[in-house]
């Protein structure tokens, strides 16, 4: 009885510390869909001009049981939605276009543990049919998480960061290429 | 007393949990003035690696220098490019321009590892494209010592100088002022960046030996210690090994107007992995996060 009560016991132990972990660690992943800006009020007229969304350079890579950031992919995905959500074109591709979008992650870091920070540097250039330049800046954005659950606080600092910086070109855009 | 350490902990974590994060912030940057001047920008790249063999005394190499010098240049293409800094030239003029020692003695190299060695005053070799300008050179070399020695100055600030270090600092910029003209010249360029590298890499027999040694030095701080916890007649303890990664590199790097004769900004980081891979030399991340801070400047 006594060797039984010790097994459970020991079993319980482990499931407890088991939540524990899961707890801190937390389950989220980054996800596109969060780092595209929710409000992007603008003007009703559009540029009548189809955008190509080029694909991203310079993002981070990760690996197993380092720092989270998000992939080129993910960053990719996201500024096609942003560009379709602002409403800003007449359309918005990956693959065809009147004018590239060309986005650089110049640099992405974390710092501090709580709060935790992203901060994100990155370079947006739209170029004519002919390479010629049209319109280049950069923006440096940063956002801060607290979540108690470290993966939660690395995801929500980074959907941030992306989020901030995408408001930011919207907004530069919108007034690049005003109606 | 644990229980009361436990609850502080707790308070603690609560407290800096609840505690309201900064806000968000986004703001536009461009490239600092001095650096997107017309005139352009000149990028001087400078590594240094030394190498410790078991067995024999340390020396640099040349081949692994140069490797990495032109895994750097090309690292940092993406960020000048995609920060519009394209009016510029690059030069890998040397290795190891930056003097270690004032009085510039000489140092034991070899062209590959396992190479024969040879002693010879910095730097180390000179790229056959400016090796006839020796005033050219000599330009170079003088402001990459300049730039060198202010960032790891700089960086180095709280910690006490070395004997007759800074004493002469007036001399020195006047030196440097007079080799950024000549570079202004001879380049057409404007402003200089300068990305040194040094490293110190451990041979495989090094490494070994070292690791060993660690090991026996954590044993012995372990027995010294004595067991940490005790049960069912069974003693534990902990072995701490010390030290930190065996091979090592520093950057240290800076902005020079070459018009105003000044130099604008430094940085230094530093960082584990064997420099003798062209790949650590040029680790994008530590790159791209020092060229943010040196370049870029943000816009009102």
């Amino acid at each position: 009885m006594s060797a039984a009560h010790a097994t459970c016991s020991g079993a319980a132990r482990v499931w407890a510390l088991a939540l524990l972990a899961l707890s801190l660690i937390g389950c989220a992943g980054i996800t596109p869909k969060r780092m595209v800006p929710e409000a992007m009020a603008g003007s009703e007229r559009k540029v009548a001009q189809r955008v190509r969304v080029m694909p991203v350079t310079g993002a981070r890579d990760t690996f197993f049981g380092g720092a989270a950031f998000p992939t080129k992919e993910q960053f990719h995905e996201a500024l096609v939605a942003t560009v379709e959500k602002s409403g800003l074109f007449a359309g918005v591709s990956p693959s065809a276009g009147d004018l590239d979008l060309t986005v650089s992650v110049l640099s992405i870091d974390q710092t501090g543990f709580l709060p935790l920070t992203v901060r994100l540097v990155a370079n947006y250039k739209f170029t004519a049919r002919d390479g010629a330049l049209i319109w280049s800046e950069t923006y440096d954005s940063s956002h801060s998480a607290n979540d108690f659950a470290g993966a939660s606080r690395t995801v929500n600092a980074n959907e941030g960061a992306v989020r901030e910086n995408f408001k930011a070109f919207v907004q530069g855009a919108r007034e690049r290429f005003r109606p | 007393m644990a229980r009361c350490s436990q609850l502080v902990l707790t308070i603690a974590l609560v407290a800096a949990g609840c505690a309201a994060p900064p806000p968000p912030s986004v703001q536009r940057v461009a490239a600092h003035s001095a650096v997107a001047d017309p005139g352009g920008l000149l990028v001087v790249v400078d590594v240094c690696v030394n190498y410790s063999p078991l067995g024999t005394d340390d020396y640099f190499v040349v081949a692994n220098a140069r490797q990495g010098a032109s895994a750097l240049e090309v690292a940092a293409q993406p960020f000048l490019d995609a920060a519009d800094l394209r009016t510029r030239t690059t030069l890998i003029p040397f290795v190891c321009g930056a003097l270690h020692d004032p009085a510039n003695a000489p140092k034991r190299v070899a062209d590959e590892v396992d190479g024969s060695v040879s002693e010879q005053a910095q730097p180390l070799w000179v790229a056959p494209a400016v090796a006839k300008d020796a005033d050219y050179v000599d330009a170079l070399q003088t402001l990459a010592t300049h730039v060198f020695r202010r960032s790891v100055a700089a960086y180095d600030k709280d910690k006490p100088s070395a004997p007759g270090a800074g004493t002469d600092t007036a001399a020195d910029d006047e030196r440097a002022r007079r080799a950024a003209a000549l570079v202004a010249q001879r380049s057409g360029r404007s402003s200089l960046l300068y990305l040194g590298v040094t490293g110190h890499s451990l041979s495989s027999g090094q490494a070994t030996t070292l690791g060993a040694v660690r090991f026996v030095a954590g044993v012995a701080i372990s027995v010294a210690i004595g067991p940490v916890f005790t049960a069912g007649g069974a003693q534990y303890g902990v072995i701490f090994v010390p030290g930190g990664p065996a091979d090592k590199r520093q950057m240290a790097a800076g902005v020079y107007d070459l018009k105003q004769g000044q130099l604008l900004r430094s940085r230094v980081v530093g960082g584990g992995g064997d420099p003798m891979k062209p790949e650590v030399i040029a680790e994008r991340n530590g790159l791209n996060l020092l060229l943010r801070d040196l370049l870029l400047s943000s816009v009102p």
